[in-house]
């Protein structure tokens, strides 16, 4: 006997329900960590647009990990073609390690320490995005209290 | 029809996504036509070491030759350029050394291409060295199977022209190929949308996995490589997390290769390795396969969950899973912990829900994913590309 064919079943209304109960939390004053998130990606890129930042920088800058610039190695480029170019990228593969002796070290340092900065802001930035949504949801909430103990009175 | 598969790496022990695809159906078009695989030596992907013997091998009655890699790949190497051509100003002939670097370097097997006496020649993976520089050497009989999923790589310019080059294209899904279209304006090269077939083996039912793993009765499963790029490490931030706000949700039962450390929390229990029958009991018995990747071409184990009556709850950045997810009604897709969350919820605590999305799930399976349904697409296409003597 063939098996009977399964019910459809409507996923995009159930997601649909589902994110409508999300944002009726979030009416409520209750956000989640994504939420914050995002408002904090907001900020950052409207003062990193403000300062103009390079594109691609900014999407590196922005990116989960922030690790756009804690390596010291790089590829040796050229703009030039021909034996030129293969001369030229020689002779910088010959200076390099000699340079980078002397570099590396500070260079390391610098970039855990622009690192560092990176993290700093980024969860500052996420906090006070933390803090005003906390402090709109308590506005409202005093608003509603308020509204409640005004109608109150008028009905007595 | 001579048809040759080219691909990356092939052989039994090869666990990789598209690698499965491409034995499975040269496995299955060998039985009525000539099919051979051209390959490398390489069995891991991260550096291409060679492993098997050059030359002519045997895998499941079909032949295969194999040829070495030049040269190992370098991590070091490779993040370097991968860093320059994603995110700084570079040029076209940086993207073709990030395509080197990526490897199997293996321009024995691009040289051989041109007179390989085939009617035409399959490509899997875009990516690869083999596809980018074999494809083109042979693309008046080229088809290219591209497994192109949303990550940056596929919007790299270099790629367009590879796009464009083939006598066909065989896409896994209708969002592959949007993706693909979009970045490459390849609409004009004839196409087909194949999918895969599901291979269940007979003796799943046979598999104790419960006794031998001591499980609970009720679990969520993840299976497959647990890594960063499958998006295990944010699975397992919303796992520990919903363990806290709801201490009843299922213990999280994971199988695969981990590629990152599994955090010590008493729910999670690691099963590492398991065979193919014990893998499809696990997912018999799961409450819902968990997928966070965000970078899927196809996703065989959601269709696999399927094929077992299971639901899924997939991540809804990539378009692959939510588009098989609408079209199955087969799980639900979520952005960020709350969904997630949420979803989850409705899944576990609602068993009606669970059943009638899983049963959703294996008949969008057995309309579309048959065997014999992807066969004859694939077939039908091929045909429709080879000239009749």
């Amino acid at each position: 006997m063939p098996e009977p064919e399964a019910p459809a079943v409507d996923v995009v209304g159930i997601m649909k329900e589902i994110r409508q109960s999300i944002q009726d939390k979030r009416a409520r004053g209750i956000y989640t960590d994504e939420e914050v998130e995002a408002l904090a990606a907001v900020r950052l890129r409207a003062y990193a647009e403000g300062a103009r930042i390079d594109d691609k920088l900014l999407e590196r800058l922005l990116g989960e990990s922030h690790d756009w610039n804690i390596h010291t190695d790089y590829l040796i480029r050229t703009t030039r073609t021909g034996l030129p170019a293969r001369a030229l990228i020689l002779a910088k593969k010959v200076v390099r390690p000699f340079v980078r002796l002397y570099t590396d070290h500070l260079l390391n340092r610098q970039a855990q320490i622009n690192l560092y900065f990176a993290h700093l802001l980024h969860d500052t930035i996420r906090e006070t995005a933390r803090l005003q949504l906390e402090n709109q949801a308590l506005r409202a909430r005093l608003e509603a209290l308020e509204g409640g103990r005004t109608s109150e009175g008028a009905s007595r | 029809m001579r048809i040759l598969f080219v691909i990356q790496r092939y052989g039994l022990e090869v666990a990789g996504g598209s690698e499965l695809h491409c034995r499975w159906l040269a496995t299955r078009l060998a039985r009525r036509h000539q099919v051979e695989i051209a390959t490398t030596c390489a069995l891991d992907y991260i550096e291409w070491r060679n492993h098997y013997p050059p030359g002519e091998d045997t895998v499941d009655g079909l032949r295969v030759r194999r040829f070495p890699v030049a040269r190992p790949r370098s991590e070091h190497r490779f993040s370097l350029i991968q860093d320059l051509v994603y995110h700084e100003e570079h040029t076209l002939d940086e993207e073709r050394q990030w395509v080197v670097e990526n490897g199997p370097v293996c321009p024995l097997l691009v040289r051989a291409l041109p007179g390989w006496p085939a009617d035409v020649v399959v490509f899997y993976s875009y990516r690869y060295y083999q596809s980018f520089f074999g494809l083109p050497a042979v693309a008046d009989r080229a088809v290219l199977v591209p497994t192109a999923e949303e990550d940056p790589a596929v919007e790299l310019p270099v790629f367009a022209p590879l796009f464009r080059a083939p006598r066909g294209i065989l896409y896994l899904t209708p969002e592959e190929r949007a993706l693909v279209n979009g970045v490459s304006g390849n609409e004009s090269v004839p196409s087909v949308v194949i999918g895969s077939g599901i291979n269940v083996p007979e003796a799943w039912r046979a598999a104790d996995v419960r006794g031998r793993h001591a499980l609970p009765e009720r679990y969520l499963l993840y299976a497959g490589r647990i890594d960063r790029n499958k998006g295990a490490d944010k699975l397992f931030a919303y796992y520990r997390r919903l363990a806290d706000e709801w201490p009843q949700v299922p213990p999280l039962v994971l199988v695969g290769k981990p590629a990152l450390p599994i955090p010590d929390h008493p729910k999670l229990r690691h099963l590492g390795f398991v065979s193919e029958e014990e893998k499809f009991a696990l997912l018999a018995g799961c409450d819902v396969l968990l997928m966070p990747s965000a970078y899927e071409s196809l996703s065989v184990i959601v269709l696999e969950a399927w094929a077992m009556g299971r639901p899924v709850l997939v991540n809804a950045a990539c378009k692959v899973l939510e588009g098989q997810c609408v079209r199955s009604g087969g799980g639900l897709f979520y952005r960020g912990y709350a969904e997630f969350a949420e979803a989850l919820r409705r899944i576990v605590d609602g068993p009606e829900l669970g059943r009638a999305l899983g049963a959703a799930g294996r008949d969008y399976v057995r309309r579309e994913y048959g065997w014999d349904v992807v066969e004859g697409r694939v077939e039908g296409f091929l045909q429709s590309l080879v000239p009749r003597s």
